[in-house]
């Protein structure tokens, strides 16, 4: 498998009113992605994964250090290389869901009827054809998020940026959505970057785990989850799931009194 | 069923008030004895205002009212509109224009009538000019907090997604602001159409406010409540031509 992404010494830092020294949000990250891979970021809550990510899909500028995706750098957005799947439901609400799956490729300038064709094609994937004429505030949340997915993956990207995207979710409709995103992501051979801050969800869906630490943002620990993908949910009762499972619980070292940022 | 019955009864509670108010009418005009000159009967009002709908003169003052109205809408939604988007466009600008134009919605227009009067004359321009200006500050303050309340969120995935700057005011700003800006719009029609009729009543030469204000004044009660019953018609035509105008599509 070839590198799809590289980050190299990938620096944020900082600057914030009352404070001389600058904030190290991210410090030094190497990290890289090989094609298909399905890698997650995981880490206490404020240890700069969502600003990782924002950086690597071009909406932050770094401090210093590089990002490459298809032997590329990477210097603003690019849909066409990265897409993202957002924490809160940022579907546009006076669109239908199938304008809303279009709406990248409407900004890449593609007629009406291919971008609607696409689109289709994206829902029909996500199972969500017969709803792609209702409007976001029709839909459960959950649906609201799989059109999110859609309109990330009508991109063609090379990779997926997905920041907590199931986080407002209950823990049912997470796995079920999870489960569904690692079949199409297989199936397309997509990579994808994945932050979360459930450990379940993290070894549920990686290739490989990263763990974070907070201030400054370094990487502490990678850890590959060996068990081919799709996977269904008997995975979760696998010796295998629970040792790496509870192996990053120890990791994370949440200090007593201060986690709501791991989920338990 | 049950439902039914239920919404049957809120209809018949709600024709007995009108019923006890119309009776209440006849009564007092009737054996209560009370003067036709203070109150007209229902009999006598119904006749003019027949008439008054077969009258072309009826229909040249609305021709004069409605183009006033017309017309101060217009520069009322206009005018507010472009000071509301370009008071909008930086934070800085928010700070400075958004307490002037909310301090300006608070202020009773009706004292600067005269000097209108004085300023443009007794015909339409003074009504059209009082009509924007009642208009004009709610239309520009809705169109403000539309921009403002436009969600960051939304911004930013337009720009993750590959929008120009362009692209993210004609394709994301402007319809995320539409709902609060049509509400200015509705606002300030309903204020621009209110002030139109009252000012023709207080200093004009035509017009539906001015017919009502001189049949009052002549001691024409019957036909004056024929006008007031006229002018809510008229009213209520235009509100719901702005209604369905104004409606976000679904």
């Amino acid at each position: 498998m070839s590198q799809a992404v590289i980050v190299d010494k990938l620096s944020v830092h900082y600057t914030i009113e009352q404070q001389p020294e600058p904030i190290v949000a991210l410090d030094e990250i190497d990290l890289s992605v090989k094609k298909g891979e399905l890698v997650t970021i995981i880490g206490p809550s404020g240890c700069g994964k969502s600003t990782l990510l924002h950086t690597i899909g071009g909406l932050i500028s770094p401090t210093s250090g590089s990002i490459h995706i298809d032997g590329t750098p990477l210097l603003g957005p690019d849909p066409k290389r990265a897409t993202f799947v957002f924490q809160e439901y940022t579907l546009l609400p006076w669109k239908n869901l199938v304008e809303n799956v279009a709406l990248g490729l409407k900004f890449a300038g593609i007629d009406r009827a291919s971008r609607t064709a696409r689109a289709m094609e994206q829902l029909k994937l996500m199972r969500l054809e017969q709803y792609a004429h209702m409007h976001p505030d029709q839909v459960s949340g959950g649906m609201q998020q799989r059109v999110a997915v859609a309109r990330a993956l009508a991109m063609e990207p090379q990779l997926i940026l997905m920041d907590e995207p199931f986080g407002a979710l209950d823990e049912q409709t997470r796995m079920m959505i999870g489960a569904e995103i690692s079949r199409i992501f297989t199936l397309e051979n997509r990579s994808a970057l994945f932050v979360t801050h459930s450990l379940d969800e993290a070894v549920f869906l990686a290739d490989r785990v990263i763990l974070l630490t907070t201030r400054p943002g370094r990487i502490k620990e990678e850890i590959i989850v060996d068990e081919p993908r799709p996977r269904t949910r008997k995975f979760l009762e696998t010796r295998r799931f629970v040792d790496i499972r509870s192996h990053l619980f120890a990791s994370l070292d949440v200090p007593a009194g201060d986690r709501e940022g791991a989920d338990t | 069923m049950r439902r039914r019955i239920y919404q049957l009864k809120i209809w018949m509670a709600q024709t007995a008030v009108v019923l006890a108010i119309v009776g209440l009418w006849l009564y007092v005009t009737g054996p209560g004895g009370v003067s036709p000159l203070l109150i007209a009967p229902p009999g006598d009002t119904l006749q003019e205002l027949w008439q008054l709908i077969w009258s072309p003169g009826t229909w040249s003052d609305v021709a004069t009212t409605g183009s006033e109205i017309v017309a101060a809408v217009l520069i009322a939604v206009s005018s507010g509109f472009v000071i509301g988007f370009l008071g909008s466009r930086t934070a800085f600008r928010l700070e400075v224009w958004e307490p002037l134009v909310a301090l300006g919605y608070t202020i009773p227009f009706v004292v600067f009538y005269p000097l209108l009067l004085l300023w443009l004359g007794i015909d339409e321009a003074s009504k059209i000019a009082f009509g924007a200006l009642n208009g004009f500050f709610a239309m520009a303050l809705n169109t403000m907090k539309g921009f403002k309340s436009v969600d960051q969120k939304l911004v930013r995935t337009a720009y993750a997604f590959g929008a120009t700057p362009r692209q993210i005011e004609w394709a994301i700003k402007l319809p995320a602001a539409m709902p609060i800006v049509l509400s200015g719009v509705r606002i300030a029609t309903a204020l621009a159409l209110i002030t139109v009729i009252f000012a023709e009543m207080v200093g004009s030469r035509k017009g539906l406010g001015f017919q009502l204000a001189k049949t009052t004044g002549t001691l024409q009660t019957s036909l004056s409540y024929a006008y007031i019953i006229f002018i809510l018609m008229f009213v209520g035509i235009l509100h719901v031509i702005i209604e369905r105008a104004s409606s976000t599509r679904r």
